[in-house]
């Protein structure tokens, strides 16, 4: 049976789909899709997921990264959020593309070199905003949104002299904030726990050491509450910093 | 026409949900869903609970069938699972384990 594959439009599947061969996927798949053949993405099709293929050609929706072994096209019509990698890739127009566009010979190799790169050209922009988003992920969403415009804009400007990198670079700015705040919430939430866990532990140890007053205070020696007192100054004062 | 085929050389692990025919030829392990007719040809592996309107097995089946109209389980074909549906076929050369629940 040399029948093609095919996802038709009112399917849906979560999961991972290993294709041998040739597949279309004109309805929704959430998980990953890996196609030794081609991969074809028809209109209509909504992907929450990673692809990759030895031909991916797009028309459809896919929120995730794409990576293609020999080329990748997204036609008219095609919605991509996410990183897209292949030695040869074409954008119609009329598609739209939010994320890091790589082209290259090798698949891996610069995949995994090109960012530190990115990261390397503009070192201090980049950890700062990092930085902003990893403390301050939601409590003060005006604030890294206000912030993080003013530092990008500063390496945009500067690397503007620069003819090729900026679209990349300028496309690389933006995906990292929509995955921080909103696209990815499970992210959100993953950063979230550290945040609080910093601030909490001095004030456990406040209250550890507020609780461990009592029994020097009960003790006859007056230098050891004042000690106590003086360890509880410095952890107030080091977890106000 | 808008059938969804799970060719030879596709294997899908997860939830699979069609509101309309699907034909494996293909693996399907999780979950198996479908308002239509599924058909499961000679290559197709599927180990996987379906549900679905019809369901024709000619390749293997680990799992339990419910279908809401009839299960036909045809010759070569493989069943280990029970089954639930208003009408059920088992052709000479089917082999089949499992428990049957036609709804009397």
């Amino acid at each position: 049976m040399a029948r093609e594959s095919s996802i038709a439009a009112g399917t849906v599947i979560r999961g991972r789909i290993q294709a041998e061969s040739d597949l279309e996927v004109l309805g929704q798949v959430e998980g990953s899709i890996s196609c030794k053949g081609a991969l074809e993405v028809g209109e209509g099709a909504l992907l929450k997921s990673s692809l990759e293929g030895r031909r991916v050609v797009v028309h459809g929706a896919v929120a995730g990264d794409i990576r293609a072994s020999e080329s990748l096209v997204l036609e008219p019509g095609a919605r991509v959020v996410g990183d897209i990698t292949a030695p040869s890739i074409g954008i119609r127009p009329g598609a739209m593309v939010r994320g890091h566009v790589h082209t290259g010979t090798a698949g891996a190799a610069p995949a995994a070199g090109r960012p530190q790169q990115a990261q390397a050209d503009r070192p201090a922009a980049r950890p700062a905003a990092a930085a902003k988003a990893a403390v301050v992920p939601e409590r003060a969403a005006p604030k890294p949104s206000a912030e993080a415009p003013r530092v990008a804009g500063k390496p945009m400007a500067e690397q503007s002299r620069l003819a090729p990198k900026p679209a990349v670079v300028e496309a690389k700015i933006d995906p990292p904030k929509p995955r921080a705040v909103a696209g990815a919430s499970p992210e959100a939430t993953r950063r979230m726990p550290p945040a609080p866990v910093v601030p909490r532990t001095p004030s456990e140890g406040q209250k550890r050491s507020a609780g461990a007053k009592p029994e020097p205070q009960a003790a006859p020696s007056p230098v050891l509450p004042s000690l106590a007192r003086r360890s509880s100054k410095t952890t107030r004062r080091s977890s106000g910093r | 026409m808008a059938a969804t085929v799970i060719g030879q050389g596709i294997t899908i692990e997860g939830e699979v949900t069609a509101t309309d025919e699907v034909v494996v030829a293909g693996v399907i392990r999780g979950k198996l869903t479908a308002e239509g007719a599924v058909t499961i040809e000679a290559e197709g592996v599927v180990e996987a609970d379906i549900g679905a309107r019809s369901v024709s097995i000619g390749g293997s089946v680990t799992g339990n069938v419910t279908a809401a109209e009839r299960v036909d389980l045809l010759g070569g074909g493989k069943l280990i699972g029970d089954v639930k549906a208003a009408r059920l076929t088992i052709a000479d050369g089917a082999s089949f384990k499992g428990n049957v629940d036609m709804d009397v």
